[in-house]
């Protein structure tokens, strides 16, 4: 096995060390949650490293791991906003991911393939909550410093992940045909996906390092 | 296929590429945030200033009030009680008697006078030229100081919250050159032109270097004169050197 095939989970790890050693700056319930989830991805990421290597296939667990993930960007974003109309509209897209989710890993797209429908609904989602975010950061919040704000970068590392991932995600049961064609394009495609991977979790680490506890982090 | 030394490049061209936008978008949000943060801080500013003065405003209107219904009612019963007084056989007495009269009378028009000046409703009911001529006419009759008051133009009526402000600053500058420039002569010319308004106060006392203030403690009432220059969309200036007087401008848009 490569460094190469495992660098994003040695990089969430890193992550999770940041995420621990700042745990005084964050909410019990958040930080929780939070490190569950970074600490789940971790061993997705792990595990499908070491199943695509020595199995070949390890959608299953992307596939699990994109409702993990996009629920656990929902909390931050419900968590981060104090707006009632966008705690709804957060807890009513969540719902529908989460429906969807499970009827598309069920009855529409194979097992050994990517739920690229679910992924789709996913990244609109959180790209358009992260969106909000960022806005309401910036623009509502004029003596509220967000460069101080773990949130602030959370979004716009979920901003660039999930929009870079989506050419790449959305295609990929296609690119992985055998097909010579459109190798270079898979290439290209998955380079993004590695490169926007990256961004986030070093988003995270820039966050959790330039976090003020002090700073009021909830946005009306 | 593409070999592992094209690989790589893609690699180095596509990281670049979308750290670059990644840079791109952090910078236009500082730009962004640092803006919005300049302006709604010079908002808060301007809000703070308004809150100053309407407390300020409020404080005037109280001791205005005391002097006139406390201390004025006192002084006039004093008189009152002076004039029942018959006249003293004793000629020495009745001249201290008549003195004491006169200066009990000088106390209750002056502060009558004062009163005036503190109550924000009172100028805005005499009108700025009335409240300044006033202050002026206070000035001329402690016999110390040459005053004048030019009027350029028509008489105009300046939105009531605009008017007190214009002529608590007057006062501060005429204040200013009472106490620190030591003026002997003061002109006030109100200025009534196509599109502007324009108050100048000029003294003939010892002026000063105005890069000094900049740190000093006692540029604050020229500051504070600034302040409310901007609170009403009006611009200030000032104009002076060590030995000749200071020139103060205030100019509003109509």
């Amino acid at each position: 096995m490569s460094l190469r095939e495992i660098y994003l989970p040695i990089i969430i790890l890193i992550t999770v060390l940041f995420f621990i050693k700042a745990k005084q700056k964050f909410g019990f319930d958040f930080f929780l949650i939070f490190l569950i989830y970074l600490i789940s991805n971790f061993l997705v990421e792990l595990s499908a490293s070491f199943s695509v290597h020595y199995i070949g296939n390890n959608m299953l667990l992307y596939n699990i791991s994109i409702l993990t993930e996009g629920l656990a960007f929902c909390y931050t974003f419900y968590y981060v906003n104090n707006s009632f109309l966008i705690k709804k509209i957060i807890v009513i897209s969540a719902t529908s991911f989460l429906l969807f989710w499970v009827i598309d890993f069920c009855f529409m797209q194979k097992n050994n393939s990517l739920d690229t429908y679910s992924y789709l609904f996913s990244a609109i989602n959180l790209a358009t909550f992260s969106l909000i975010t960022i806005y309401k950061f910036v623009f509502k919040n004029a003596f509220n410093n967000p460069f101080h704000n773990l949130f602030f970068w959370t979004s716009i590392g979920i901003l660039f992940c999930y929009l870079g991932n989506i050419p790449y995600l959305a295609s990929i049961n296609t690119l992985a045909v055998n097909n010579w064609k459109t190798y270079r394009m898979a290439i290209s495609l998955n380079i993004i996906s590695q490169v926007v991977n990256t961004i986030l979790y070093l988003m995270i680490i820039i966050g959790t390092i330039c976090h003020r506890p002090e700073t009021n982090y909830k946005l009306e | 296929m593409p070999s592992p030394g094209n690989e790589l490049q893609i690699g180095i061209i596509i990281t670049t590429v979308i750290l670059l936008l990644l840079v791109a978008f952090i910078l236009f949000l500082v730009v962004v945030f640092r803006d919005r943060q300049k302006k709604a801080r010079a908002h808060l500013e301007k809000e703070l200033i308004n809150a100053q003065m309407e407390i300020q405003e409020q404080t005037l209107k109280t001791i205005s009030q005391e002097i006139h219904d406390n201390i004025g009612q006192v002084l006039s019963l004093a008189k009152l009680n002076l004039n029942t007084f018959s006249i003293h056989p004793d000629e020495k007495v009745q001249l201290k008697l008549n003195d004491t009269k006169e200066l009990v009378g000088k106390a209750i028009t002056d502060l009558r006078n004062i009163s005036r000046g503190m109550h924000g409703d009172k100028i805005t009911d005499i009108g700025l030229q009335q409240a300044i001529e006033n202050e002026l006419r206070i000035l001329e009759n402690s016999g110390q100081y040459n005053t004048e008051l030019e009027v350029v133009g028509e008489e105009y009526k300046l939105d009531p919250k605009k008017e007190i402000v214009v002529f608590r600053m007057v006062q501060e500058a005429l204040q200013n050159s009472i106490k620190h420039a030591k003026a002997k002569s003061i002109h006030v010319k109100l200025e009534n032109s196509e599109n502007k308004y324009i108050v100048s106060i000029t003294d003939n006392g010892i002026g000063f270097n105005k890069e000094s203030l900049q740190s000093s403690q006692t540029g604050i009432g020229l500051k504070n004169m600034q302040n409310r220059a901007a609170v009403i969309n009006g611009v200030f200036f000032i104009n002076t050197e060590p030995g000749h007087g200071t020139a103060i401008q205030i100019a509003l848009n109509k």
